[in-house]
């Protein structure tokens, strides 16, 4: 069962689409280009619908021409790491699912992460977050809750 | 089986109910046409005259004739009823009844013998649905039948329907309801195609699973969900090639298997935190390396199939499931259960070390050669480089050398040649036969990270440049599910080892697999180096756009 909030968004019982609301995101601090390479993987059709809600018009992620940079300005909104200014680099779409590419220079690892793609809209999103040294994971993966807002991330 | 049903709705877990027959009386507004669980027994009373001889058409058409044409839906939008009509349905042996009723239905019909049972295939959408629905509905449908029925039992009922309404997808006995529809200029994007058709394979699935096999979705989702995904899977693949399915690869789910605090697949439905890939995906995921990496296609098969054949009509639990499968197939699969659906582990074999060792034959003619090959071969030290043209006191002295200073130490003693003899007499034929030199042994060390045991799928390459494959089941681990050493016999040199080089078994940390380790690529540098070496879109969008040269007409 989908749980919405926004009222622009059609509730629907879906026994075939996905009921839950669940985001990835892989920060990987790449220690010889002291960068940051931040992979983020949302639902196709959670993000079409939002887009169209705050573009106030019909975004097809695959077709629109503008797709990328909206979706680019959303996540930029709701992906963010301490001490750290990331830019989107650009985004991929597959069947179900986008994937944004984001970027930011970074002498060390984050300490700290916020990962609010959806939650704001979605009582039932989670987000994980997981944190890698030069393509290693490093701790356990993160994850949040609509609710949360800063959390540490272990190492 | 469960007597008084107590559990309440909630939403997740859907529904389900006991068998019954059914007649029932629909009236709505004359310009109604009604989709419905069930044959239609009065058409004569309900339909027109032409609408009843597309019909008959339809029954033996190579493909779906239009029973209301899109001019006809497009008419009766604009017209007003003038009374009602009623009509009336008849369903046996169903567990719940649907129906749909619109003027703005197109409605099409296709029948199709379904293993010697004829079943009229049929869709219903209005003209938003064009030009997707006209095109895919109905050959959805019957591509459903006719996969579903060779990997199950024979369609059991007379109609299967796909009405075009407001959710993304629902099934009913005999009829579903399915949301992909093109944007209102008409076209529509991969996505939505893809949609479309995956979605119809799947409600209509569902007449199989739990429609016929009456599993309980309030408690167990995924008995009806995760197989009816795994056999989209397999209908999706036989749709078109390179089919793009959302579920059912192994790497699809290695994702949702790492995240933290997920949900065993056993789990009830109203407990699950991400049911699309608890429900769905993981099981479909399941059963697809079922198939095709533990039993093999033609033991899975016969397997589920007798599962699908047992419990048709009834109710089966998922200890139904798990012992039909186990002893159809003759296999003891309580380890794979117990990884894939009763805990949230995930995979990840690692492929640790790689050790070579040699037979030590004892013999001195063998043994003493290869001695003085390796001492050859040894790196000679700086000092000794240096040390050589330097001039020696036995160059002025000759007389300080002996015995010693020409005995070729690597030449076999008859003492050492009697001993082997001696040795050698002690051995079984056998025993001798494993003398041989020419022999390379190979350790290979795994350790089993993610938790879940599995087949260890190896691809050897040689030193010659010869691969081989080596299939070792996953009762490797029954000793010891941490780690493990698989020895390797051969007369070549192994130069590298790939461990699921197929991809196959869901391993989620694929930099493990090789030795000698691989860098493998993130997904980030694979889509820098990829953008990277586009050219420049705007500019290619230009050359695109740019009128063609004079001489071209």
């Amino acid at each position: 069962m989908r749980r919405l909030l926004l009222p622009a968004i059609i509730s629907a019982v879906f026994a075939t689409a996905h009921q839950y609301h669940f985001a990835h995101l892989d920060a990987n601090w790449n220690s010889r280009a002291k960068t940051l390479e931040v992979t983020v993987r949302l639902h196709a059709d959670d993000l079409e619908q939002l887009l169209r809600q705050r573009a106030g018009r019909s975004v097809e992620l695959d077709r629109d021409p503008q797709a990328e940079e909206l979706a680019c300005a959303y996540t930029l909104e709701t992906v963010a790491f301490e001490r750290t200014r990331l830019r989107c680099l650009g985004m991929q779409v597959a069947r179900h699912s986008a994937t944004l590419f984001l970027e930011a220079p970074a002498e060390a690892p984050p300490v700290r992460a916020r990962f609010r793609s959806f939650s704001a809209h979605f009582a039932d999103q989670i987000n994980t977050v997981q944190l890698l040294t030069d393509n290693q994971r490093t701790g356990a993966t993160v994850a949040f809750l609509a609710a949360d807002q800063w959390k540490a991330l272990p190492r | 089986m469960t007597g008084w049903q107590h559990k309440q709705f909630l939403g997740t877990g859907e529904f389900t109910l006991e068998f019954g027959d059914y007649q029932v009386k629909i009236t709505v507004p004359n310009d109604h046409v009604v989709a419905s669980t069930g044959v239609l027994q009065n058409p004569s009373e309900v339909l027109t005259t032409t609408q009843r001889q597309r019909l008959e058409q339809a029954r033996t058409a190579k493909k779906p004739v239009l029973i209301v044409t899109p001019a006809e839906a497009k008419a009766a939008e604009k017209g007003k009823p003038t009374g009602k009509k009623t009509w009336v349905f008849h369903a046996k042996n169903v567990r719940d009844f649907a129906f749909a009723s619109s003027r703005k239905f197109i409605w099409d019909a296709q029948g199709h013998n379904v293993g010697g049972n004829s079943v009229l295939a049929m869709s219903f959408y209005p003209n938003e649905g064009n030009p997707l629905w006209e095109r895919y509905s109905t050959q959805a449908i019957i591509h459903t039948l006719n996969v579903y029925s060779r990997y199950t039992f024979q369609y059991p009922y007379p109609i299967a329907i796909s009405v075009n309404g407001p959710v993304g997808g629902m099934e009913y006995p005999m009829i579903c309801f399915n949301g992909p529809r093109p944007l209102e200029d008409g076209t529509y994007s991969l996505r939505t195609k893809y949609a479309l058709i995956g979605v119809v394979i799947h409600e209509v699935g569902h007449n199989y699973f739990p429609m016929v096999v009456n599993s309980d979705e309030r408690q167990w989702t995924w008995l009806d969900e995760g197989i009816n995904s795994f056999l989209q899977y397999l209908a999706e693949q036989e749709w078109e090639p390179n089919y793009p399915s959302r579920r059912g690869e192994p790497a699809g789910i290695v994702e949702y298997m790492l995240s933290p605090g997920h949900d065993p697949i056993m789990t009830n439905s109203e407990s699950v935190v991400a049911l699309g890939p608890n429900a769905y995906g993981k099981p479909a995921t399941a059963l697809n390396i079922l198939r095709e990496t533990i039993l093999g296609r033609e033991l899975f098969d016969f397997s589920f199939k007798e599962y699908a054949r047992r419990w048709m009509f009834k109710r089966p639990m998922p200890a139904d499931f798990f012992r039909t499968m186990e002893d159809a197939s003759g296999t003891d699969l309580d380890w794979f259960w117990r990884g894939w659906f009763y805990t949230n582990e995930h995979v990840d074999l690692s492929l640790e070390k790689l050790t070579q060792y040699t037979i030590d034959t004892r013999n001195p003619e063998i043994e003493k050669p290869l001695s003085k090959k390796a001492k050859e071969e040894a790196p000679v030290t700086l000092s000794a480089q240096r040390n050589k043209p330097l001039r020696k006191r036995t160059d002025d002295y000759p007389e300080l050398l002996d015995f010693y200073n020409k005995w070729d130490e690597f030449a076999p003693l008859p003492s050492e040649k009697k001993a082997f003899e001696t040795y050698v007499k002690t051995l079984e034929e056998d025993e001798q036969k494993l003398l041989d030199p020419t022999m390379n042994f190979y350790a290979v060390e795994l350790k089993n990270i993610g938790g879940v045991v599995m087949p260890v799928i190896l691809s050897i390459e040689f030193g010659d440049g010869s691969k081989e494959e080596m299939r070792i089941p996953a009762e490797i681990w029954r000793r010891q599910s941490n780690t493990v050493t698989k020895l390797i016999p051969t007369r070549k040199e192994i130069r590298s080892i790939t461990l699921d080089p197929h991809l196959e078994t869901a391993d989620a940390d694929l930099s493990n697999n090789h030795w000698p380790r691989k860098p493998v690529k993130s997904k980030f540098q694979l889509f820098k180096e990829e953008r990277d070496s586009k050219r420049n879109p705007m500019n290619e969008s230009k050359a695109d756009a740019a009128p063609p040269s004079s001489g071209n007409n």
